[in-house]
C-alpha cells in the first residue's frame, strides 16, 4: 500500500490486513492487532482467523473475491469483548487487493473501530425494544382486565370522583339500554337516583384501617334500589359502590357494579302471593273446622260428643297455631315480616302473656310468678304482639317442660349508649326461669335451629314443630337483641332475651284494660230482635257459607247468601241491606272490587255498613280496606262473639232514624254536651307532640284557626244547599262539619251537624230548617269558646 | 481426539433469549436484565460429539455467532450467516409474534446455508404452562423442512433443555 493511503487510513483510524489466499497474513497496519481478538497472533505470516475468528466460514467468499466473482463482503457491528472494559465494535470490510487494476490473490481486509456508533446505536435500540416489550405487556394487561370487565355478568359502571359516567360494560349496556358513548358524560344519579345518600356513606366510613391488608376503601354492598333506563323503565337492582382510589386524578372514582332484580323480585312477589293465598286456604278450611266445633259445643252434646268435639276443636286450633308459626318463619326468613312501633306498658304486655297461660298452668299445678321490677320503665316502643309472642312462646314450653315447682319471669332493663341515628335507648332483658326436665349441655346449640327439637322423643311425648324457639330467636334479634339459655339437666332452664326500645316518658291509659274480654252475655235469638238487621253475607266457600249462616241463626238473624262480588251487587240493586258481610278473596269478583263499586254506586247515607271477612293478618291490607270505604273487619277464624260485637255497631242509623220517627220531639240537646270539650284539644295536643317533628302548640293553633275560618263557609253552604233542595251536597257538608267539630271537641255542635245530617236524609223539610238555625247559633259559642282556649296556649 | 471447529447462529426477533441461551450454555449463568445485542458477538464452546460413522469422539468446537434480534424496522443482515453450518432458531413463548417469525428465520438462514441444519427453541417456557408448551411444540415442527432438527422447549432462566439444544444442533452438523 502506498504511504498516501496508509497516511489517510491512519488518520482516520482504519486499520487493515492484507493476506494471501491461504489466510496468512502478508501486510498490517500498525495498530490492526489492538482490534483483534488476540492481538499476539496478529503477525506476518500467520492465519488472520486466529486474530479474527469471525473470518471462519467464508472461505467460500473469499475465494470469490480472489477469483472476482465477487466484489466484497462485509460484516457490521463485530463486538469484541474484553473482561475489564466496555466491547469495542469493528466493521470488516473484504475486498480483493487491486494491482495495478488487476485481480490479485491477495485479499484487502480493512477493518474500522466503530464503537462510538455502535454504542449509540445500542442504547437507541435498547429504548426502542424495552418500549416496544412495555407496550405489549401493557397492552395485554389492559386486554386482560377490559375482557374481566366486559364479561363480568353485572353491570359495572365506573365515574369519576363527581360521579360522572366513564365506562360502562356490556352487561350495563344492555341494563340501562344505552351505548356506552351516549350515557359518558351523564351522571350517575341519572341512573341510580339515590346513589348520593350512599356516596355520603362511604366518605364518612373513610379509609378502613385493616391489621392484614392496611389502608382498604370500604365497600356499600347490596343496596337495594331501582335504576333508569333510557326509555325511563324502572328496574329494581341491588347495587354495590367502592371507591378507586390511585395516584393519578385521571384514575379516581367510584365503581358501581348493579345487579338486575327483577327476577329475584317476581320470585319474591310470587312468594308473598302463594304465602297469601296459603293463609287464606289453609286457613278458611281450619277455620270452619274450629267454628263448627265451637257451634257444635254450644249445642246440647252427650258427654262422650263434647269431649269428642272438644278433640276436633284443640286439634283444629294446634293446627292454626302450627300454620301461623310457619307462616311467621317463612315471613321473618324472607324478610317481610313488618313490626309496628306503638308505646305500651311493659308490664301489661307481661301479665297479658301470664294471663292467657295461667289455665295451662293450672292444670299441672304449676304457679306463674311475675318479679315486678319498679327500676324498669313503665311505657316502651315496640311491637306489643311480637313481644307477647315471645314471651308466650317462652313461657308456655316452661309449662310444657315442667312437672312440678314454678315458673318465673323477671325484667330487667339498662340504658344503651346510642350510635348515629338510633332511637332506642334502653335494652331491656327477659327471663323465664322454670324448674323443668332442663335441657343436656350438647344439645344448647341445637336449640335454637330451625326443625330441631332437643331429641325426637321430644316431639313424640311433648309436641311442637321445633319453629317456637327459632322465631323467638328471629324475632328478638329483629327487635335488637338476642336470645340465650342457661339450663342443668332435671334441675331447670332459664332462658333469657332481649329488645332495644325507645322508652317514653308518657303516661298511657291502660290500653288492655279496655280489651273486650270473653263476652259472658248468652247467644241467642234475642240479639236479632234487640237490634234487627238485614243481613248480606258474601262468601264463596260453601261451608263457610254454612258456618256464618249457622252463627247468625244463632243469633236469630236470616241473612241471604251471595256467592261472590257479582252477585252481592246484584241483591243490593234489588234491596237495600244493613249489613254486608264481605270475604276479601272471592272468584269472580272479589271483595274489594265489589267494596269499591258498592261505594261508587251508593252513596254513605243509604249505603250498607261493610264488614270484611278476612283471612290475612298484613297489616297493610287493613289499611287498605279502611281506605275502600269498608267499615269494619273480622279476621278468620272469628268466633261467634266477635261476630257479635261487629254486628252490635251496626245499627247507628236505623236505630235513630226509627227514634226519630217514633217520638217527634226529640230533645237530643238533653244530652250532657259541653260546647267545647277541653280533652279533645288535649288529644290534637298529645297527638302533635308525640310526633317528634311537630311543634304541638303551633299545631294546635293551626288546626283551631283553620276550623275558625272553615267553618262559617260551611254554614253558608249548607244554607244555600238547603234552599235549592240539594240534600245530597247539604247531607256530606253536615256530615264533614260534625266530624271536624267533634275533632275540635265541640261535641255540642257535632251532635247538632249529626242529627241535622238523620234529618237531611229523611228530607224532613221543617226539622232542617230549625236545626239549621240551632246550628249557627251554636257555632257562635263554639267561636267564643275556641277563641279563649286558643289564648290559653 | 481431533478438534474441528464450526459456525453456528442464534437467529430470532428481539428479545426472545438468544443472548441469555449462550450465555446459560457457555458461562453457566443467566441474569433478568435484558440488553438489547447489536451487530454479532461471537462466543466459543466445545463439545465432545460421538462420531458413530468415524466409530470415535471428537472435540467439536463451537463458534456462537450471536446475531442482533431482528425488528419491525431491520431485518437481520444474511452476511452474518455467511458460512453457518446450523443455527439455533429462538421464539419467545409469550410473544406469539416472535414465534410466527420462526419460519422466516429459518428461510432467510437456509437461503444463504441450503444444507444448513436448524433447532428450534421455544425459549421462556418457565413463563406459562406445560399443556400449552406442547401444543407450541407441535405447530413449531418444521418436519418437512430438510434443515429441520428438532423442536425444543427451553428456558435459559432455568436451564432447561439449553444444553440439548446445542448438543443436538452439533451432532446434526457432523
Amino acid at each position: 500500500m502506498n504511504d498516501l493511503t496508509k497516511n489517510i487510513l491512519s488518520l482516520r483510524r482504519i486499520e487493515y490486513l492484507i493476506v494471501n489466499q491461504h489466510w496468512k497474513i502478508i501486510e498490517l497496519s500498525p495498530k490492526v492487532n489492538l482490534l483483534a481478538d488476540n492481538s499476539q497472533e496478529v503477525q506476518l505470516g500467520k492465519d488472520i482467523r486466529i486474530g479474527f475468528p469471525e473470518l471462519i466460514g467464508i472461505e467460500v467468499i473469499a475465494s470469490d473475491i480472489i477469483s472476482g466473482k465477487q466484489n466484497n463482503f462485509e460484516l457490521k457491528g463485530v463486538a469484541r469483548t474484553k473482561k475489564s472494559l466496555n466491547p469495542i465494535y469493528i466493521d470488516i470490510c473484504i475486498a480483493n487487493n487491486i494491482k495495478d487494476n488487476q485481480y490479485s490473490n491477495e485479499l484487502l481486509i480493512v477493518i474500522e473501530d466503530v464503537t462510538e456508533k455502535m454504542a449509540l446505536e445500542q442504547s437507541l435500540v435498547q429504548g426502542a425494544n424495552e418500549a416496544n416489550l412495555l407496550l405489549r405487556t401493557l397492552t395485554a394487561s389492559k386486554q386482560y382486565i377490559d375482557q374481566i370487565v366486559t364479561s363480568m355478568a353485572d353491570a359495572l359502571l365506573v365515574t369519576t370522583l363527581s360521579g360522572k359516567i366513564k365506562t360502562i360494560n356490556r352487561t350495563a349496556q344492555i341494563l340501562l339500554e344505552y351505548d356506552e358513548a351516549e350515557i359518558c358524560g351523564q351522571s350517575i344519579s341519572s341512573v341510580l337516583k339515590e346513589v348520593d345518600s350512599w356516596k355520603e356513606e362511604i366518605e364518612l366510613r373513610g379509609n378502613v384501617q385493616t391489621p392484614l391488608f392496611g389502608p382498604i376503601t370500604p365497600l356499600v354492598k347490596e343496596v337495594e334500589t331501582v335504576c333508569q333506563t333510557k326509555t325511563g323503565k324502572t328496574i329494581p337492582v341491588a347495587f354495590s359502590c367502592s371507591k378507586v382510589q390511585t395516584e393519578i386524578e385521571h384514575f379516581q372514582g367510584y365503581v358501581y357494579i348493579l345487579r338486575d332484580m327483577t327476577e329475584r323480585k317476581q320470585a319474591e312477589l310470587a312468594k308473598q302471593e302463594f304465602l297469601a293465598m296459603i293463609s287464606h286456604e289453609i286457613r278458611t278450611p281450619v277455620a270452619a273446622v274450629i267454628g263448627m266445633g265451637d257451634i257444635l259445643l254450644n249445642t246440647d252434646l252427650s258427654k262422650q260428643q263434647e269431649e269428642f268435639v272438644e278433640t276436633i276443636c284443640n286439634s283444629g286450633k294446634a293446627l292454626l297455631e302450627i300454620i301461623n308459626d310457619i307462616l311467621d318463619f317463612s315471613k321473618i326468613e324472607s324478610g317481610k315480616l313488618e313490626f309496628e312501633e306503638e308505646p305500651f306498658h311493659l308490664n301489661s304486655c307481661i301479665e297479658e302473656a301470664l294471663s292467657l297461660l295461667i289455665p295451662k298452668a293450672t292444670e299441672k299445678k304449676l304457679e306463674l310468678i311475675f318479679h315486678n321490677n319498679s327500676e324498669v320503665p313503665q311505657v316502651i316502643v315496640s311491637d306489643i304482639s311480637r313481644l307477647r309472642q315471645i314471651l308466650i312462646n317462652l313461657i308456655s314450653n316452661a309449662i310444657k317442660f315442667t312437672d312440678t315447682g314454678n315458673i318465673e319471669v323477671s325484667v330487667t332493663s339498662r340504658e344503651r349508649q346510642m350510635i348515629g341515628n338510633e332511637k332506642d335507648n334502653h335494652e331491656i332483658q327477659f327471663a323465664i326461669k322454670d324448674s323443668g326436665i332442663g335441657i343436656p349441655s350438647n344439645r344448647i346449640n341445637r336449640l335454637f335451629k330451625a326443625f330441631t327439637q332437643v331429641n325426637s322423643s321430644i316431639t313424640r311425648k311433648y309436641g311442637g314443630t321445633g319453629l317456637g324457639l327459632v322465631i323467638c330467636k328471629q324475632l328478638s334479634e329483629l327487635m335488637g337483641g338476642k336470645i340465650w339459655v342457661e339450663s342443668e339437666e332435671n334441675k331447670g332452664s332459664t332462658f333469657y332475651f332481649t329488645i332495644t326500645a325507645r322508652v317514653v316518658n308518657t303516661l298511657l291509659k291502660q290500653e288492655w284494660e279496655t280489651q273486650p274480654e270473653e263476652s259472658h252475655i248468652s247467644i241467642d235469638a234475642t240479639v236479632a230482635a234487640k237490634n234487627p238487621l238485614k243481613i248480606l253475607l258474601v262468601e264463596d266457600y260453601p261451608t263457610n257459607q254454612k258456618m256464618i249462616t249457622l252463627m247468625l241463626q244463632q243469633m236469630g238473624y236470616q241473612a241471604d247468601i251471595a256467592n261472590n262480588g257479582l252477585e252481592a251487587l246484584t241483591a243490593l240493586r234489588r234491596q237495600s241491606y244493613d249489613v254486608v258481610l264481605m270475604d276479601m278473596q272471592m272468584p269472580e269478583m272479589d271483595g274489594m272490587t265489589a267494596t269499591r263499586y258498592i261505594c261508587q254506586e251508593w252513596d254513605i247515607s243509604v249505603r250498607p255498613r261493610i264488614i270484611a271477612l278476612t283471612a290475612s293478618a298484613i297489616l297493610k291490607d287493613k289499611e287498605d280496606f279502611l281506605e275502600l270505604g269498608i267499615n269494619d273487619y273480622l279476621a278468620k277464624p272469628f268466633r261467634i262473639e266477635q261476630l257479635m260485637q261487629v254486628l252490635a255497631k251496626c245499627h247507628i242509623k236505623q236505630e235513630e232514624i226509627s227514634k226519630i220517627k217514633q217520638s217527634t220531639h226529640t230533645e237530643p240537646c238533653s244530652q250532657n254536651y259541653s260546647t267545647i270539650d277541653t280533652a279533645a284539644l288535649q288529644e290534637i295536643y298529645r297527638i302533635a307532640n308525640f310526633n317528634g317533628g311537630v311543634d304541638a302548640k303551633e299545631f294546635l293553633i293551626e288546626t283551631i284557626d283553620d276550623y275558625l275560618e272553615e267553618t262559617p263557609h260551611f254554614l253558608e253552604d249548607i244554607s244555600a244547599a238547603f234552599s235549592e233542595n240539594n240534600f245530597k251536597s247539604l247531607q256530606l257538608l253536615v256530615h264533614t262539619l260534625a266530624s271536624s267539630s267533634a275533632t275540635l271537641g265541640a261535641s255540642k255542635l257535632a251532635a247538632l251537624c249529626t242529627q241535622l245530617e238523620i234529618m237531611v236524609v229523611s228530607e224532613m223539610q221543617e226539622e232542617i230548617t230549625e236545626q239549621i238555625g240551632k246550628l249557627e247559633a251554636e257555632y257562635k259559642n263554639v267561636e267564643s269558646a275556641l277563641m279563649e282556649k286558643r289564648e290559653k296556649y | 481426539m481431533s478438534t474441528i471447529s464450526k459456525k453456528i447462529c442464534l437467529i430470532g426477533d428481539f428479545g426472545v433469549g438468544k443472548t441469555s441461551l449462550i450465555r446459560r450454555f457457555v458461562d453457566r449463568q443467566f441474569s433478568d436484565k435484558y440488553l438489547s445485542t447489536v451487530g454479532v458477538k461471537i462466543s466459543r464452546k466445545s463439545l465432545e460429539i460421538i462420531d458413530s460413522q468415524a466409530g470415535k469422539n471428537l472435540i467439536l468446537q463451537l463458534l456462537i455467532w450471536d446475531i442482533e434480534g431482528s425488528t419491525k424496522f431491520k431485518g437481520v443482515s444474511a452476511s452474518y450467516f455467511q458460512g453457518a453450518k446450523g443455527a439455533i432458531i429462538v421464539g419467545d413463548v409469550t410473544r406469539p409474534e416472535s414465534l410466527e417469525n420462526i419460519s422466516e428465520h429459518i428461510q432467510a438462514f437456509t437461503k444463504v446455508n441450503p444444507q444448513g441444519k436448524t433447532v428450534i427453541a421455544l425459549n421462556k417456557s418457565d413463563l406459562i404452562d406445560a399443556e400449552y408448551l406442547e401444543k407450541y411444540r407441535h405447530i413449531y415442527s418444521f418436519s418437512d423442512n430438510k434443515s429441520f432438527v428438532s423442536t425444543y422447549a427451553s428456558s435459559a432462566k432455568t436451564g432447561k433443555n439449553v444444553d440439548e439444544i446445542f448438543q443436538s444442533l452439533a451432532n446434526s452438523m457432523i
